[in-house]
């Protein structure tokens, strides 16, 4: 038994020096992948709520997927391609039906990202990365830029994300007998903190805070939602897997638009993800 | 929007105010010194290009070992290499 125990033990110590290691559901670490290096990501989330004094919808539920390829291209850069699919399933709110009928919609889109390493959080004071990433999909078109902080100590890790999104979409809108193209934006920011403690270097349990903002054109600043829960990570070998559980806690920033200490018309009251990893 | 200011600040200052935390060698003996830091070098170049780097105190040597001979070929560093990192890793007082 003994013998089996320290065997596990062994191949796990051995086998955490694989891959490039991202520990979070959320947060992004500055580590690139080496030159010529290539890893597969599938990631699930699940979004449930929608249940706001304002909002149309009974309930709703969302499901996206994404498929990500990374590949390391050297000189501390890397990029990623990733395919995104998003499900819903929402219920009216108005109906008279003792069951609400419910309504279904699927979105694809399509995104590429890149990533430069600016220091190591281990061999630098702190490890820092900038972050770009454009999406595409329907009339609606996002680019996102990062700014990445990490600190590594001996058994934890932690991780500081500043986020800017700015999002376009253009709806057909009619005034009278004429219809006109407006493209409208909105431009959310986002604080994401992390921390992760390995329990052994092939497992951690830690924490993700996210902090959204939501400001949109003709609106300003909407709402300042938080949302924190744990996270798990573990890796066998060159695969890897993160689970982390974000239900949503306050609204920090109370408006007209959104005077609710929770937000459930634009917001998820719920998040959960399952990122899973292969490393090549 | 204050409050998430003040965080953000606070949080930056609290990362930035860190040292790194992989040891940086101090040793009497000028020829040590140099390969310690030629060591520490190589696994900061090496290694970190991969994946986050392991801090010298989380293994014993028997592991370090076990861990170098089994990266050699995917790091695509030589034995005089790997050894001169070896070296490093274990020479933490």
């Amino acid at each position: 038994m003994k013998l089996y125990i320290t065997l596990i033990l062994l191949t796990l110590t051995i086998s955490s020096t694989y891959g490039q290691d991202r520990v979070f559901a959320r947060t992004y670490q500055s580590n690139v992948l080496a030159k010529g290096g290539f890893d597969f990501e599938y990631w699930t989330t699940l979004r449930t709520g929608k249940v706001g004094k304002y909002s149309p919808f009974a309930f709703g539920r969302r499901l996206d997927n994404t498929i990500e390829f990374e590949f390391g291209l050297g000189k501390s850069v890397q990029t990623a391609f990733y395919l995104n699919t998003s499900n819903f399933k929402y219920a009216l709110k108005d109906s008279t039906a003792t069951e609400f009928p419910t309504q279904t919609e699927f979105e694809t889109s399509f995104s590429n990202e890149w990533k430069f390493k600016l220091s190591d959080p281990v061999a630098n004071s702190i490890g820092s990365a900038l972050y770009l990433e454009f999406t595409a999909g329907g009339d609606e078109y996002e680019m996102e830029g990062k700014v990445i902080l990490d600190k590594r100590y001996t058994n934890d890790l932690f991780a500081l994300n500043l986020v800017g999104e700015l999002e376009l979409e253009t709806v057909v809108e009619k005034a009278g007998s004429t219809t006109k193209r407006v493209t409208n934006w909105e431009a959310p920011v986002e604080l994401d903190l992390a921390w992760m403690h390995f329990l052994t270097p092939s497992l951690g349990i830690g924490l993700e805070i996210v902090n959204r903002n939501e400001i949109a054109k003709g609106e300003g600043w909407e709402n300042s939602i938080l949302f924190a829960g744990p996270s798990f990570y573990f890796n066998q070998g060159r695969f890897f897997g993160v689970l982390n559980l974000l239900p949503q806690l306050a609204n920090l920033h109370k408006t007209d638009a959104t005077p609710g200490n929770l937000d459930y018309d634009g917001h998820e009251a719920f998040e959960g993800r399952l990122l899973i990893g292969y490393s090549f | 929007m204050k409050k998430l200011i003040i965080f953000t600040l606070i949080s930056v200052y609290i990362l930035l105010s860190c040292s790194p935390s992989l040891y940086i060698p101090a040793s009497s003996d000028p020829v040590l010194q140099q390969k310690l830091l030629e060591g520490r070098k190589l696994y900061v170049r090496i290694c970190s290009s991969c994946h986050n780097l392991h801090l010298p105190r989380q293994y014993n040597a028997e592991s370090w070992r076990k861990n170098l001979n089994l990266m050699q070929e995917r790091a695509k560093i030589t034995d005089e290499e790997k050894e001169i990192i070896f070296l490093y890793l274990n020479s933490q007082p």
